[in-house]
């Protein structure tokens, strides 16, 4: 047992500085995820949210990276023989997790492209949701209620989706329908007025108003206001308002989805009357059978 | 006078109208409240201390500090975003010819208030007189955001009338380039203009001058740094410019309408 202590004291005052590189090397680690810490505050004003993620987990990542094989050749590993050997593992795992590989060349072809930065409003499919971070295997989404979606990089790399705050200004498109006795020039008047008088709905470019057709049951008219894309919420509720008041006022007719019996060109239509009282006498009562229908 | 200072005791309040702006203000022992209110017409321009106090359910904001001080001032501000200028009817300005326009901005009002006995302000409040409609300048992929003014620009000020809460701007247009410059539409960076009180009511901006150097070249655009000639030499400054450091600057100011294809 003497021994055995000695010979780790021997071992251990020799190797003591090497020991003191080790430990100051591992120690540093943490202080290259502080100094990331404060790389972000320094460039958050200076770089967009994305840029700024990137920046700072490069730099963490690399900086970890750099200690540890720091560290293991001062413990004395041969950094070529585990270089070596860890390309031999990176081959059998390749092998063995190809999707993960795949999401992870999938993530570097996104982090090229850049079709979406953190911050844009994306919508995948049925999910639609903010960009809340892009890592190496999937892109994270938090909805607008509050969830949290993981979508994998190959499927973004694959799938049609939509970056709907890419561009600062959008269209919101409402379709409406009025009756057929409107006068449609008086409608379309009314509703560029409508647009000129909302604060967030965008002067120029230009509202869109366009007569699309005759409709089953109304004149169908495409109403399509420009805003700001941080105005989508305000506009869409003030606009909406804006119509339905103004129609009111104004008398314009929204019409309801309604159906015309018709037995043809040489007839009139179906008379139809409703009774109340007839009506209810000439419903039959539980249990019995109305004349007529007997067999 | 509505760009003025004045003094308010502790637990009262005053409302100041301008434009389809009603603010009311309360001072309390330690509390500033300001509440902005658009209305739909406008209202006679004044100041008023209450007799009572306001309502409750306005819109109130409040200001807590140490101690407030009795000092109010109210000073005019030159709209945050650039300003989407339009003629009656689309001009063209041949080369090395240049045309006078005036314009009238509305103003924004800033409440400071004492800030301790050092003389020193707080701002409380930056409010539109009017609200003005967003506009856009540029291709819808890239420009930038505007407001779109109802007025059109004028060749003389007795077409646009003095009114304490719009600013007079008169602006030169000097067609520098080789080809004749069709102006349909400007924007204009207010941001950069002081304002000068002319007479009691009238309110004007620096003037400014935009160099047109053709379709592709950006313009030119500078601010005077002194009254306007339509305020008079003698015209007092009320108002630094929001971006003082824009007194002259090369900018996409020139466009004509784009229509933009239904999807």
């Amino acid at each position: 047992m003497n021994e055995t202590l000695h010979t780790l004291a021997v071992w251990f005052r020799q190797n003591l500085p090497m020991l003191v590189r080790a430990g100051i090397l591992l120690a540093m680690i943490p202080a290259v995820h502080a100094a990331a810490s404060m790389l972000a505050r320094t460039l958050r004003r200076k770089l967009s949210p994305q840029s700024l993620m990137l920046a700072t987990k490069g730099f963490k990542y690399a900086g970890t990276g750099i200690l540890i094989l720091m560290f293991l050749h001062e413990v004395g590993f041969k950094l070529m023989t585990v270089l070596g050997a860890a390309g031999i593992v990176g081959v059998a795992v390749g092998f063995a997790s190809q999707t993960s590989l795949s999401n992870l060349i999938s993530g570097l072809f996104l982090v090229v492209e850049r079709p979406f930065e953190v911050g844009d409003v994306l919508q995948v499919g049925g999910t639609s949701g903010v960009v809340h971070s892009i890592d190496l295997l999937s892109v994270k989404l938090r909805t607008f209620d509050n969830r949290f979606v993981r979508l994998p990089n190959e499927t973004l790399i694959k799938t049609e989706f939509t970056n709907v705050t890419r561009f600062p200004i959008r269209r919101l498109d409402i379709d409406l329908g009025v009756a057929y006795k409107e006068d449609i020039g008086r409608v379309m008047r009314v509703l560029g007025e409508i647009a000129d008088r909302n604060p967030f709905a965008l002067d120029e470019p230009a509202p869109l108003i366009l007569f699309k057709g005759f409709g089953a049951s109304a004149l169908d008219i495409l109403f399509g206001v420009w805003f700001e894309k941080q105005d989508m919420l305000n506009l869409r509720n003030s606009i909406m308002r804006d119509i339905k008041e103004r129609f009111d006022r104004e008398g314009i007719e929204i019409p309801f989805p309604h159906r015309t019996l018709y037995a043809g060109s040489d007839t009139a239509p179906f008379p139809v009357r409703v009774v109340e009282n007839q009506a209810t006498s000439a419903r039959p009562e539980p249990g019995e059978t109305k004349k007529g229908t007997e067999s | 006078m509505l760009w003025s200072e004045t003094r308010l005791d502790v637990d009262r309040a005053l409302l100041w109208q301008g434009g389809r702006l009603r603010l009311h203000l309360v001072r309390q022992e330690h509390e500033w409240r300001v509440a902005p209110c658009a209305e739909q017409n406008p209202a006679a321009p004044g100041l008023t201390v209450l007799d009572e106090y306001p309502p409750g359910d306005l819109p109130w904001r409040r200001w807590t500090v140490d101690r407030t001080g009795d000092r109010v001032r109210f000073e005019p501000a030159m709209p945050p975003r650039p300003i989407v200028v339009r003629p009656d009817s689309p001009v063209h300005i041949p080369p090395r010819h240049s045309t006078h326009f005036l314009v009238s901005v509305p103003v924004w009002v800033r409440v400071f208030v004492a800030d301790g006995p050092a003389g020193s302000e707080l701002q409380i409040a930056d409010e539109p007189t009017e609200v003005l409609s967003n506009s856009w300048f540029g291709d819808p992929t890239q420009g930038i955001a505007c407001y779109a003014l109802r007025s059109r620009a004028r060749r003389a000020s007795s077409e646009l009338g003095e009114e304490p809460c719009r600013a007079i701007c008169p602006i030169e247009i000097v067609n520098t380039a080789q080809s004749p410059l069709f102006f349909e539409r400007l924007c204009l960076q207010v941001g950069s203009m002081a304002i000068y009180r002319a007479g009691d009511a009238a309110l004007w901006a620096d003037a400014a001058t935009v160099s047109y150097r053709g379709e592709e070249a950006l313009s030119h655009v500078s601010y005077a740094s002194h009254p306007p000639p339509g305020a008079g030499d003698g015209a007092p400054r009320i108002a630094a410019p929001r971006n003082p450091a824009e007194k002259s600057i090369l900018d996409r100011t020139f466009a004509n309408l784009r229509t933009f294809a239904h999807e």
